[in-house]
């Protein structure tokens, strides 16, 4: 065998692959080849320097611990486990042919997906790239129109990475209700804000992490992430294609930012600047 | 009675994944680059091991087994986030294979790939690291950290031994081209030095496939 195709093999001998017959070979052909032993020796080398920069972090007793709460808390917050097996046997063994097809479908659906039907809703709202139904980017504007057609009051939120921008919005739904869409444009890419009425909309299933005082729950699908929490008695989602610290900053604004349930100041009791 | 079975499921749970809590954050850090998200992937795959341990059987490698199911919810999460696909496309431009050391006669006064390792330092390691694409990045974690064996990391990554190898193979040689294009810039190594690199994409024919061909290449 020539040097160029001994070379192929030289992690599968430093990684220990071989078996004992063929890494006798190996160690055969090292021996009496200068070149080959040359860099084996480098390779062994850069193999050592690998493991010992990308070693795992260690983890102090609290921080260990402080991750250890946060997977208990994620866990206590997952909606419960579907029927077992045997259960699931049982159950179909008492209903009706027909029943037994519905309850057999919300099984599998239900394993399927544990996230709550706020995901699903938000991920579909930007993933579908529909037309806004009003375009518009001033937020006085959208915040009349949605008040108009949903009779309730939407503060667009402004994000302060100065290239977030309000593009527009829509009617959207979460759970059974209307909610507002509120569109906006980052780069190339479109981010949603889902307002909402918050009640009966669990965020269930999803992790959670606090943000400020607040606890932010997040989720992801179709290449995008979602974060859901409440402020100001308003449910929120916002979701797009971005790193989840970026996710983080907007949820930061928003939650910096009078909620959608903010009524504005009485004209007469905004004091008046001298000219 | 419910209840009771969730709490000791959830203490069985708690007790087969402790063991492997730093393994299992260290890999989700150098994954995402970022420990807030390392923690938000670590906790997602935590959700999906748990809701999904019914199908761990008792006895085997619950390692490689939560280690699937990070490599899974981590691919779905970012592979198709826009900054994956910048980075890849980046790398594939760039070209997979190079080899950077000297193939004509070793110059042992002054080896360049002696220079490159006698000067790295972790940081140059981890930022090569950071510049891989996620597949290979991965590649490397699993055998060069978590030294988990061939087929164990093909069943994590849901791939064929044959693939593994070729990976691991690819990210290495990519690792140090990147090391040695640093070495060159911060002066470790000589501009007449960086000629000894091979042009153009001289290695693509020594890709490693199987152990098969091995043998066969042996026998000749």
């Amino acid at each position: 065998m020539q040097c160029q195709d001994m070379e192929k093999f030289i992690h599968v001998y430093l990684d220990r692959e071989f078996a004992q017959e063929d890494r006798a070979d190996y160690e055969r052909h090292l021996a009496a080849c200068e070149h080959c032993r040359r860099l084996a020796r480098f390779e062994q080398r850069f193999k050592a320097q690998l493991k010992t920069s990308l070693a795992r972090p260690h983890l102090r007793l609290d921080e260990r611990e402080a991750v250890r709460a946060r997977i208990m808390q994620t866990l206590a917050e997952a909606p419960p486990l579907p029927a077992d097996h045997a259960t699931r046997r049982w159950i179909l063994r008492l209903v009706p042919a027909a029943a037994a097809a519905g309850v057999l479908m919300a099984l599998v659906l239900g394993r399927s997906d544990i996230r709550p039907p706020v995901v699903g809703q938000s991920l579909m709202a930007n993933h579908n790239n529909r037309p806004a139904e009003v375009v518009t980017k001033d937020p006085h504007t959208l915040r009349n129109w949605f008040h108009e057609k949903l009779g309730i009051a939407v503060v667009p939120p402004q994000f302060s990475d100065g290239h977030t921008a309000l593009v527009g919005g829509s009617i959207g739904r979460v759970e059974a209700k209307e909610a507002a869409h509120l569109i906006y444009r980052r780069g190339g890419q479109e981010i949603s804000v889902m307002v909402f009425s918050p009640e009966n909309v669990p965020f269930h299933g999803m992790v959670s992490r606090r943000i400020g005082t607040k606890s932010v729950y997040f989720s992801y699908g179709k290449g995008q992430n979602v974060a859901a929490f409440r402020h100001g008695g308003v449910g929120y989602t916002i979701t797009g294609a971005l790193p989840r610290h970026e996710l983080d900053a907007l949820v930061r604004d928003v939650l910096h930012q009078p909620s959608g349930n903010t009524e504005p100041t009485p004209i007469d009791a905004i004091p008046v600047k001298a000219p | 009675m419910l209840r009771k079975k969730e709490a000791r499921k959830k203490a069985e749970f708690e007790a087969l994944v402790m063991p492997h809590l730093e393994a299992l954050y260290g890999t989700a850090v150098r994954m995402t680059r970022n420990p807030q998200e390392a923690d938000d992937l670590l906790q997602d795959t935590c959700l999906k091991a748990y809701r999904f341990i019914d199908k761990f059987q008792r006895g085997t490698n619950f390692k490689a087994w939560i280690f699937k199911i990070l490599t899974n919810v981590f691919i779905n999460r970012y592979r198709k986030l826009q900054r994956d696909r910048e980075v890849r496309s980046e790398m594939e431009r760039d070209g997979h294979h190079a080899h950077i050391l000297a193939q004509g006669p070793a110059r042992d006064a002054q080896r360049p790939e002696d220079a490159i390792l006698d000067h790295l330092m972790s940081e140059d390691i981890m930022q090569a690291l950071e510049k891989l694409p996620p597949d290979f990045r991965m590649a490397i974690i699993l055998s060069d950290v978590e030294e988990f064996s061939y087929k164990e990391i093909a069943e994590i990554m849901d791939c064929p031994v044959g693939t593994v190898m070729s990976r691991l193979y690819r990210a290495r040689r990519q690792m140090q081209r990147l090391l040695y294009r640093h070495a060159v810039d911060r002066g470790f190594i000589l501009a007449d030095e960086a000629q000894v690199e091979p042009p153009g994409d001289s290695t693509q024919s020594a890709e490693v496939t199987n152990l098969a061909t091995y043998r066969n290449q042996k026998q000749r």
